[in-house]
């Protein structure tokens, strides 16, 4: 047994540091894997702008730093942040309602000296999920139906906000990812029949009463679009010509003339899986959306063995949040779904999005737990 | 939270997921070709090359019409989101007014081209593309330039805005001037720009050039002529047609009033008209030489054979033929000379029934002469009977029928070669020109170029215009012409044709004034006074410039010789 030196304790230090840092090698992997094909298509869709580029770069660099730090956090910790956590996202779509900059006629973002733009709609992407579980963490199953109407009260305010933007897709989306938690939970099937049967007469209701003129018109858009081919038909026109025209194996990097000629419009945003259908082809959209369901699958497993009930609702509920994403975006692209404005997570130019979404897997690495 | 939903969740998705995977390949596998065509529909466009129509030059290679580059600003009303200061922008550009622009669009929301300008100078192609709008195209087009203006206008014509000939040469060599357009395959992205080349679907042809024989010197100056002339007559218009003997070829062919070609939005199309080959006169004393040829070829006449013209007047079926004072007895030659109407009617009842009638149709008056010219037309016979005395008394003074100048000055050109007929043509190097054949004897076409030198002589009724050095041999007449109560005494037609020199003839010009009024009041006007002076000054330009020194010789042989 020879004494330690100075230099050995400090390297066992790092050893055992190391060995402390939590991460989820798979998941990081799949992460990585779709930040790096999303990147390649991107750099030659942005190669005319390459400021544009280089931020997108950088913040994903925070996004990855942020996932590193989060899943450090003890899993307890975030039992008792959550009530801030929630409080505060409330308090900042409040603000944006009054103080928000508006950007095509939506009053989403909020622009701060020394913060990067950003949507206070994307922190709910974490928020809710961490809240809902919050609260039902420790009730009894089945859920009582009081448990429930808090559920949706938790819900429905910040919510509300985020649909009086207006912001259509987060609403829904949100929404719906939360009542997967709910029904994770354990909410009892009649509750669930109920609830369809009031979510019809609901979406009744909206549909004559709370949907603006400019929602509408997007539905019925998408219902035809060879209705109006110039209007708001022409992104899903152009959207489907972009990944037919790709065929099965593309027409090479930054050889799509559907974006390159901006033909498509919100190429590096929105509809950034057509231009990778039109560049990469069918292999390319199936081995993006492969590396999807890698990183969902991954992520589920990880939630199942969340030592605690807290952990298992947040990351599930976080989970159907990134997916329901992912979803919603293909759908849009490739013409299942009327353009509700859904980025696809991970691989759409959009610094709030990016940042939260690996944030987010930050949150689940860390509720997984040791 | 329980594992049976845990797995529930799981298994939805996946079937999702599935779905997703199965509409890509749908939409990549099954639809590709159609949407790979929609791709290229929407990314390629045919896109035309313009050609510019040949040039028309004058047989020195002055230029005649020039196509330059101007440009056409063109918009897809349907696309049109411009905000009121884009609006402005185009309108500042433009030299519009803004909102007459948005109107304009906005009236034709539902076409997907519209002209918003054209003939625009190129500079302003620069400025419009650097504003970058979406639904804005600039087209490459020519704009017709004629140099000459006015000058040449009845020869060049003009095109329309496409232009497509729609007078004169323009008109008539319209297939031979017009290019085809060629088409090649492009990249443009949404915004029209384009992007690159992919092929050339068509070649374009380049419009061919048209050489024709006129020589715009003397073009210039036989317009200029018809000008003072008009100024100084009063007249109503005049026409001058001068050709080149040798070939046929038209050196110059001027009217006046004339137009400008270059500005033809608000034109007098009484102007347009290009009288000296639409215009139907009655060549009235400039038909005598013809009646001279007729008697020579009786065989009875010779230039010296007497003719009775006392007592100054004739009647013939109750009606008086007189002429403006007694002329005693006279030569065949001296008829001409003085011009005498007895003397043309004596030789003319004296003749053949028929021979009068036979020269008429010899001489061409009854055929095109197919110049090529639109609305070229030809004259007509009265219809009266040539049995009747009278019929042919007038006809040998050049009433009852009609011809154009340019059939008049083609007559003239029989006698001029010596009895050819000859294809006048308005090409340099005409390679379709009909051959020439003969119409006259060569003696008698010579026999009646001598007399009528004796027109320009001292004694003729042209004797104020004898080109100095020269022998000119020419013919005036004075027609009246048709009022609505018979023929008029008030509005005369003067004429004059002109062939010189003389010996071995070089040029023929035909003057031809309608409507000279005296310069005092009680005047006269007449042939030799008002048209003979126009021809005698342009064709003495001319023989300068050939470079036609004295009687027969020439210098040079080409006419691109210039005396300066």
């Amino acid at each position: 047994m020879t004494e330690l030196t100075q230099s050995d304790v400090r390297s066992t230090r790092l050893v055992t540091w190391l060995y402390s840092v939590r991460v989820d090698p798979w998941l990081v992997l799949g992460i990585f894997l779709v930040l790096a094909l999303g990147l390649t298509v991107m750099s030659g869709t942005l190669g005319h702008a390459p400021s544009m580029l280089f931020r997108h770069v950088f913040l994903i660099f925070v996004g990855v730093i942020a996932l590193f730090i989060l899943a450090q956090i003890p899993e307890h910790s975030y039992v008792g942040l959550t009530p801030f956590i929630y409080l505060g996202s409330v308090g900042l779509l409040v603000y944006v309602l009054y103080f928000g900059d508006e950007a095509k006629g939506a009053m989403r973002w909020i622009d701060w000296p020394l913060v990067p733009r950003f949507q206070p709609s994307e922190i709910l992407k974490v928020a809710l999920p961490l809240s809902i579980a919050w609260y039902l963490h420790d009730k009894p199953t089945p859920l009582r139906l009081s448990d429930l109407l808090v559920c949706l009260i938790i819900i429905g305010v910040p919510v509300a906000c985020v649909f009086a933007q207006p912001d259509f897709g987060t609403t829904v989306l949100v929404t719906t990812a939360c009542l997967c938690v709910v029904f994770l939970a354990g909410l009892q099937w009649r509750w669930i029949i109920t609830a369809t049967v009031f979510a019809v007469i609901g979406f009744v209701v909206a549909w004559r009463v709370l949907l603006t003129e400019y929602q509408i018109q997007r539905i019925m858009t998408f219902l035809d679009p060879d209705r109006n081919p110039l209007g708001a038909g022409w992104n899903i026109i152009q959207s489907k010509i972009a990944l037919g025209s790709g065929g099965a194996t593309g027409k090479g990097l930054g050889e799509g003339t559907q974006s390159q000629l901006s033909f498509l419009p919100e190429g590096h945003t929105d509809f950034m899986l057509a231009v990778v259908g039109e560049e990469l082809g069918f292999v390319g959209t199936a081995t993006l959306l492969a590396l999807f369901f890698f990183i969902f699958a991954r992520g589920m497993t990880m939630c199942r063995n969340c030592p605690t009930r807290f952990g298992r609702l947040a990351s599930a509920g976080f989970l159907m949040m990134f997916f329901g994403y992912m979803l919603t975006n293909v759908m849009m692209v490739s013409g299942l779904l009327p353009v509700v404005g859904v980025p696809l997570p991970l691989v759409s130019y959009g610094g709030t999005s990016i940042i939260t979404i690996l944030a987010g897997f930050g949150v689940l690495t860390a509720l997984r737990g040791r | 939270m329980n594992d049976r939903r845990h797995t529930t969740a799981v298994v939805c998705f996946t079937f999702v997921t599935a779905l997703l995977v199965g509409q890509m390949a749908y939409i990549a596998i099954v639809e590709r070709y159609f949407l790979q065509d929609q791709s290229k529909m929407q990314s390629e466009r045919l896109q035309k090359i313009p050609v510019h129509r040949g040039m028309i030059y004058d047989r020195l290679g002055e230029p005649m019409a020039i196509s330059t580059p101007v440009i056409g600003v063109t918009v897809n009303p349907s696309r049109i989101e411009w905000t009121e200061d884009e609006f402005g922008a185009v309108a500042d550009i433009l030299k519009q007014d803004a909102n007459d622009l948005r109107a304009k669009i906005e009236g034709n929301r539902s076409r997907a081209f519209l002209y918003l300008a054209r003939r625009q100078s190129p500079q302003k192609a620069l400025a419009l593309q650097q504003l970058a709008l979406d639904g804005l195209d600039i087209q490459t087009e020519y704009r017709r330039y004629y140099p000459l203006g006015e000058v040449a206008a009845h020869l060049t014509g003009f095109t329309d805005i496409d232009e497509r000939g729609l007078e004169g040469l323009e008109r008539a060599f319209d297939a031979h001037l017009e290019g085809e357009v060629g088409t090649r395959r492009v990249v443009r992205d949404r915004k029209g720009r384009l992007i690159r080349d992919i092929r050339y679907e068509t070649l374009p042809k380049f419009g061919e050039d048209l050489v024709t024989s006129i020589d715009s010197r003397l073009q210039f100056l036989a317009y200029s002529e018809l000008q003072n002339v008009i100024e100084e007559y009063r007249a109503e218009s005049a026409s001058m047609i001068l050709i080149d003997v040798p070939t046929g070829g038209v050196l110059a062919l001027a009217n006046v009033p004339s137009f400008n070609p270059n500005n033809t939005s608000n034109l007098d199309w009484e102007n347009v008209r290009n009288r000296a080959v639409t215009d139907l006169i009655e060549p009235g004393s400039t038909f005598k030489p013809f009646v001279a040829i007729a008697a020579l070829e009786s065989g009875r006449y010779t230039p010296e054979t007497k003719v009775d013209t006392n007592p100054g007047w004739t009647v013939v079926q109750s009606k008086t033929i007189e002429d403006p004072r007694n002329y005693g007895v006279l030569s065949l030659r001296n008829v001409l000379v003085k011009s005498s109407q007895v003397g043309a009617s004596r030789i003319a009842l004296d003749l053949d029934e028929q021979s009068l009638l036979t020269m008429h149709e010899r001489i061409g008056f009854n055929n095109y002469v197919l110049l090529g010219l639109p609305g070229e037309t030809i004259g007509q016979l009265s219809g009266d009977d040539i049995s009747k005395p009278l019929t042919r008394a007038t006809m040998s003074y050049g009433y009852g029928f009609s011809v154009t100048p340019l059939q008049l000055a083609r007559s003239y050109l029989t006698i001029a070669t010596g009895g050819l007929q000859r294809q006048i043509s308005i090409l340099l190097n005409d390679e379709y020109r009909e051959r020439d054949f003969r119409v006259f004897d060569k003696g008698h076409a010579l026999q009646v170029l001598d007399m009528l030198s004796g027109v320009v002589g001292p004694t003729g009724t042209a004797s104020k215009s004898p080109i100095p050095g020269f022998q000119v041999a020419g013919k005036t007449g004075t027609v009246r012409k048709i009022a609505r109560d018979g023929y008029s005494d008030q509005h005369h037609l003067t004429l004059f044709v002109g062939i010189v020199p003389m010996k071995n003839p070089q040029f023929l010009g035909i003057v031809m004034v309608d409507g000279p009024k005296p310069k005092v009041e009680g005047g006269k006007v007449s042939g030799g006074s008002v048209s003979a002076p126009v021809f005698k000054r342009v064709a003495t330009r001319a023989l300068q410039l050939r470079g036609v020194r004295e009687r027969g010789t020439v210098a040079g042989a080409t006419g691109r010789d210039d005396a300066a």
